[in-house]
């Protein structure tokens, strides 16, 4: 198991590292972050669903919820608190004590504008998007520019309805 | 005897994979192309869920009839049977809809089709990476697999076999 980790681990660095040398521009390759993350959490969403037996995800209070307690631990093997609620109920933040992602790295003075994790905000956003929910993510912590955990702000766009995707003339 | 079709849909009501076993009536007989059979497939169920959510004794706050539905509140329709099949239906919060047609005994297939989705869609569709989300796809294994889980859950009888290796 501790071997699998440290390979996931090492093999994201280096996804990272080979980005920053093919794109050179930080901001770009955030945004390849972020892309590749929603790739990968659009298909990741029926595994999650499979696997925790999930059948009603019925307001974003209790979705952050499963995302924070059930989907984090099962693929990354740690586990969030959710935090920060506004009053209206439409953003919250995942707090994450440590992230398998950022296992050993130390973030140079240069790229003090890359958001190393932003792979996972791209995941959440994917995710929640094949429920219907459009959801925005930013990281506002990061334990690697020097803050105390890392805090990923969730915001709530639009819970939309089921739409019949035919039109009713046909 | 057996399973007569299944389809799969997703949100979009693509239908991104159907496969007959027995099917005597063709389907110009019935919806004209195989594509409209599909969109027809799709529209009845989009109906019946709605319905039957609306209908739900025991639900406190049921939506009235023609509110659209919000995707995470689940299906509650599950099954339907007439004189000639037992149509099953299974949604997953992603919008992924599975429809199996079978014979009329067969008993309630819901936990066969939640198997169905965890063990063999997730196992060898999700997990393939040539596949992409919302279009048909086609993959030996998940056809094999399929066949394999429906005749252990003894829905798929001797001749069907056959004709399914063909």
């Amino acid at each position: 198991m501790l071997q699998n980790a440290e390979v996931f681990t090492l093999t994201y660095g280096s996804i990272v590292r080979q980005l920053i040398s093919d794109f050179e521009d930080i901001e770009e390759v955030n945004k390849q972050l972020e892309q590749m993350g929603y790739n990968m959490g659009i298909r990741l969403v029926d595994e999650f669903l499979a696997k925790a037996k999930i059948t009603r995800c019925s307001s974003f209070r209790d979705t952050a919820d499963v995302v924070a307690k059930q989907a984090l631990p099962m693929f990354l093997n740690v586990s969030a608190n959710v935090a920060n609620w506004s009053p209206d109920q439409t953003e919250c933040s995942l707090v994450l004590t440590d992230n398998p992602l950022a296992d050993f790295v130390e973030l140079p003075e240069e790229y003090r504008e890359l958001k190393y994790c932003n792979v996972l905000a791209g995941v959440v956003r994917g995710a929640l998007e094949m429920v219907n929910m459009e959801v925005e993510c930013r990281w506002v912590s990061d334990m690697l520019k020097g803050d105390d955990c890392y805090e990923l702000r969730i915001k709530l766009k639009e819970h939309r309805d089921e739409k019949f995707p035919f039109k009713d003339d046909d | 005897m057996g399973c007569f079709n299944i389809y799969i849909f997703n949100r979009q009501g693509t239908c991104i994979y159907y496969h007959e076993w027995f099917r005597p009536k063709s389907v110009k007989q019935g919806a004209g192309t195989l594509q409209d059979d599909q969109k027809q497939m799709f529209g009845l169920f989009w109906t019946l869920s709605n319905f039957c959510a609306t209908m739900d004794p025991k639900d406190q706050d049921k939506p009235q009839l023609g509110t659209p539905r919000k995707i995470g509140q689940g299906c509650k329709f599950r099954s339907f049977t007439t004189n000639s099949y037992k149509c099953n239906f299974l949604e997953v919060p992603s919008g992924i809809k599975l429809v199996l047609n079978t014979h009329r005994e067969a008993p309630d297939l819901t936990d066969v089709l939640q198997a169905l989705y965890d063990d063999i869609f997730v196992e060898y569709v999700v997990k393939n990476p040539m596949y992409v989300p919302g279009q048909p796809f086609q993959s030996e294994q998940f056809v094999n697999a399929l066949n394999a889980f429906l005749r252990q859950n003894g829905l798929l009888q001797q001749q069907q076999i056959m004709q399914a290796a063909v």
